[in-house]
């Protein structure tokens, strides 16, 4: 695996007003994104992660340390030509239709402008921008400025996807379609940095993810070794469970429902879900469903956050 | 200008050409051409002349405020809708995209002006008048300084707030059509301080007298090309200073 992103002790301090103190937005951030993986960078509002992306793709340059994007500088166009950026809430040229805008983002990635015309119709298809080619930007919803900020992204056909909150505003549609593409590209062996709040999307999509916390990195590592996985409770769904069990099943559990002849128990630990499930199968009863309850990666990241506190010299 | 810069200028282009607020200029522009005539009906001299001097005249300005209300709010509108940062995270370098946008405006505003300058042309011939070279070249001159103008507000836009830069474009529209007759005014000797203020500010300001050609059009007095080609040679190079500036400025800022 080679390095695609490379960042070394990245520090970035700002002084809003020309007499007020320094804000530290990032204190030594030290990550690598290897090629090919989905890399998920975390952290809750104000910990740095837009000030990071904007330091990697040469919006900003860092007050010390070292970047490396594609092998080179942020700040050498021939590093930004294999990149592809969605910003935050991104805007356009409003006066543009998505044709026209692509194949500007085309040309400005290096493209030639029939190279570009060949690919929009496929692209705008793959975003379900099609019947909206010939419109203005300017009268699209947040969504469908989201998924033509993603063709954008897509139009020279990079080899890092940079997506800042790419799953923001879209409806549930919008956010599998925009998921379905993020892992056909995965798929092509593209490298995918993506940062969202949207915490159940990036566990299903990343394989590493790094947590910022107050302009530093407080955990990182593979998802599935920094969550526990064994199961913290199971929910039992039984039909048919004779009175006597069926009493057992509402004594032990945390939450307990019936319907008619089926029950739902709630069964706090690791062991009780299948330790019932097996004698309601041995009383005759039908088990219906076992789902254990794992740690989910929000429910990880708020334990972090709620762990690490304010970070010591924070300006916050 | 290389496959990037012209993306930017088009994109420029179309975005501009697009915008109400052009339109609005516009329709101001062509107001003012007809209301020439109303001008020229009062006019005790030649109603014609009176015409073709009042809408030159405004043409100028025209440009002055496509260059105040579009240009120097120009970059500052892309940074706060955010398109700059989908456009310089590209191959597309800070120098090519100040220079795309400047060649951008410079297209869309020579447009509202020839297409002004047509306009009035059509006019003169209506009522009876003749199109004269001198008339060319007094358009010619206009679209020079609205090169200037269009570098300085964009050099002012990258270095200021656009309100400031703004207020900046008109102070050098009036400081460039002024400092040539203050320096003629205080060249008699008797007050060498203000001379030799008005000879600095002279120098190292642009002249934008040195592409007026509107008087020359007027009095009727034989166009002096040669005049014309030095003044456009000298826009030429104030534009190229100022954007130089603007892609400095540009250069060193954090988004």
């Amino acid at each position: 695996m080679s390095t695609v992103v490379l960042a070394e002790a990245l520090q970035k301090s700002f002084r809003p007003s020309a007499f007020g103190p320094a804000v530290h937005a990032l204190r030594g951030v030290s990550f690598a994104v290897e090629r090919g993986e989905c890399f998920g960078y975390l952290g809750p509002n104000g910990a740095g992660k837009t000030t990071t992306m904007k330091v990697l793709t040469g919006l900003m340059t860092p007050s010390s340390g070292r970047v490396e994007l594609l092998g080179g500088r942020p700040s050498e166009a021939a590093a930004r030509r294999g990149l592809g950026y969605l910003p935050e809430n991104p805007y356009f040229y409003e006066h543009l239709t998505p044709r026209e805008a692509l194949e500007f983002y085309g040309v400005l990635s290096g493209l030639d402008a029939r190279t570009v015309r060949e690919r929009s119709a496929a692209l705008l298809e793959r975003v379900r921008l099609t019947d909206a080619a010939d419109r203005r930007i300017r009268s699209f919803s947040k969504g469908m400025r989201q998924r033509f900020g993603l063709a954008a992204a897509l139009v020279h056909e990079p080899e890092l996807l940079m997506l800042d909150e790419p799953l923001s505003g879209l409806d549930p549609a919008g956010r599998h379609l925009v998921k379905e593409i993020i892992l056909e590209e995965r798929a092509r062996g593209r490298t995918v940095f993506l940062c969202s709040h949207v915490l159940a999307d990036v566990q299903e999509l990343c394989d590493r993810v790094v947590v910022l916390h107050k302009g530093q990195i407080a955990r990182a590592g593979r998802i599935d070794e920094l969550l526990d996985s064994s199961p913290r409770s199971f929910e039992l769904c039984a039909a048919h469970v004779p009175d006597a069990l069926r009493e057992t099943l509402r004594a032990r559990a945390t939450l307990f429902r019936e319907s008619g002849d089926t029950v739902t128990a709630h069964l706090a630990g690791a062991e009780a879900g299948p330790e019932l499930a097996a004698a309601v199968h041995a009383a005759g009863g039908r088990v219906l469903s076992l789902v254990p309850d794992r740690e989910t990666l929000e429910s990880w990241f708020v334990r972090v956050i709620q762990r690490e506190g304010p970070a010591p010299g924070s300006d916050a | 200008m290389n496959a990037r810069t012209r993306a930017i200028a088009l994109a420029t282009f179309r975005e501009s050409v697009r915008d109400r607020l052009l339109l609005l200029v516009v329709v101001f522009a062509i107001a003012l051409v007809l209301f020439s005539r109303v001008l020229g009906w009062l006019s005790v001299e030649d109603e014609l002349k009176m015409v073709q001097d009042f809408s030159l005249t405004g043409l100028s300005l025209l440009g002055l405020f496509l260059a105040v209300l579009v240009g120097a709010g120009s970059l500052a509108r892309e940074v706060e809708r955010r398109t700059v940062y989908t456009a310089l995270t590209r191959t597309a370098t800070r120098a090519e995209f100040i220079v795309g946008r400047y060649a951008g405006l410079v297209a869309v505003f020579w447009l509202c002006q020839l297409g002004a300058a047509a306009l009035l042309a059509g006019w003169i011939v209506v009522w009876g008048g003749a199109l004269h070279g001198a008339f060319f070249a007094a358009v010619a001159g206009l679209l020079c300084e609205t090169l200037v103008l269009t570098a300085i507000a964009l050099f002012l836009g990258a270095l200021a707030a656009p309100a400031i830069a703004s207020v900046g474009t008109l102070a050098a529209y009036l400081v460039g059509h002024g400092t040539e007759a203050l320096r003629d005014l205080t060249a008699n000797g008797r007050n060498p301080d203000f001379a030799m203020a008005f000879e600095v500010l002279y120098r190292v300001l642009p002249n934008l007298e040195s592409v007026n050609f509107i008087n020359a059009t007027t009095s009727g007095r034989p166009v002096d090309w040669g005049a014309l080609g030095m003044g456009a040679l000298y826009a030429a190079c104030w534009a190229v200073a100022f954007l130089a500036g603007a892609v400095a400025l540009f250069r060193r800022r954090q988004f």
